[in-house]
């Protein structure tokens, strides 16, 4: 997914991954569907 | 059956825990990359040089001086590492949502590299005044073109810490009371397929900074997390905004031991018979202790 770039997939922008924490994050691009969709 | 769904889960359940014992992957391809953002914090180019600013990009400005990006994560209770001191603070709410499409966000990537790159060859003052001055000639382009005004006022003294900790927090107290307007999708715009590069892949970050602002807002990273986008059986997913360029981005937040546990398969162990809800309780305290996958694994009835 992280080299995946195409207008139809969500957008992967960072994870952060810290092995001293629990938690993994992962940073996308945030969408909303359009008025068509709706 | 079911104790051959349990056992193709511990069996699978023992490669996941060999996998992730061992090395990290991808560690070292990643972390030559870090370097690079550290120079451009350090050095302070702000995020978007002037000649390499798309047309429909998405931001306003409100913020000329880099002091005041600074300020911020001077007063947020410890220093961001990936916020420039020479940075410029942006705003991302236009009145006109203009179109967003996968060009601008690679060519957001594209600047985050080129400004790295030139710092080296520049002082940070000559290169974040130039960039100031160009960028706020575009705050007074784009605030004319909006309408409605939502731009946040700028600071009056730029040096003052206060000023613009403050207009940070309205930016994200703003944030939190309107609903997230989307700017339209790429309808009007035909974006070619943007071409895969290198550069554009996404960053891997190996170290997690959280702590809460002023404000209270939690803050990982680079991201001030605004409110919940929505939430599911593996995490959240958070509306955030990266104080790096001050646009919206979808933080998806997992439990890691969740993960791990799903990978391995372990839910299965309920429909064995003889995995009771105690036992059950009991693998997922050491759901990744490879003995206790073995132990199942040899106590399944055959």
């Amino acid at each position: 997914m992280k080299k995946l770039r195409h207008q139809n997939i969500v957008q992967l922008y960072e994870v952060i991954n810290d092995p001293d924490d629990y938690r993994l994050y992962i940073g996308m691009l945030v969408s909303q569907p359009t008025p068509k969709e709706r | 059956m079911g104790c051959f769904l349990g056992r193709q889960g511990f069996g699978g359940a023992t490669n996941a825990a060999s996998t992730t014992n061992g090395a990290p992957p991808k560690e070292a391809g990643h972390d030559s990359r870090t370097p690079a953002a550290a120079v451009a914090a350090l050095g302070g180019v702000s995020n978007v040089p002037a000649g390499k600013t798309p047309p429909n990009n998405n931001i306003n400005i409100i913020n000329g001086t880099g002091k005041n990006a600074a300020a911020f994560a001077g007063g947020g209770g410890g220093s961001i590492a990936s916020t420039p001191p020479g940075g410029v603070a942006l705003e991302l709410y236009p009145g006109v949502s203009p179109p967003i499409d996968t060009t601008a966000r690679s060519d957001g990537g594209m600047r985050k590299n080129s400004s790295a790159l030139t710092l080296t060859s520049t002082t940070p003052d000559a290169s974040s005044d130039s960039t100031s001055s160009s960028t706020r000639h575009k705050t007074d382009t784009a605030a004319s073109s909006s309408p409605s005004g939502r731009n946040a006022e700028p600071p009056r003294d730029k040096s003052s810490k206060l000023a613009a900790v403050q207009v940070l927090a309205a930016l994200v107290q703003q944030a939190k009371n309107e609903p997230y307007v989307q700017p339209k999708l790429r309808e009007e715009v035909p974006t070619p397929f943007p071409s895969p590069s290198p550069a554009l892949e996404a960053k891997d970050t190996r170290k997690v900074k959280r702590w809460r602002d002023a404000e209270g807002n939690k803050i990982v990273n680079e991201y001030v997390i605004i409110r919940t986008l929505g939430s599911g059986s593996y995490g959240k997913v958070k509306l955030c905004i990266n104080t790096e360029n001050n646009e919206f981005y979808a933080l998806k937040i997992c439990h890691k031991g969740i993960l791990k546990r799903r990978r391995s398969g372990l839910s299965s162990a309920l429909q064995v018979p003889w995995c009771t809800t105690a036992v059950y309780c009991a693998l997922l305290r050491v759901s990744n202790r490879l003995e206790v996958h073995r132990m199942c694994y040899t106590r399944l009835p055959s």
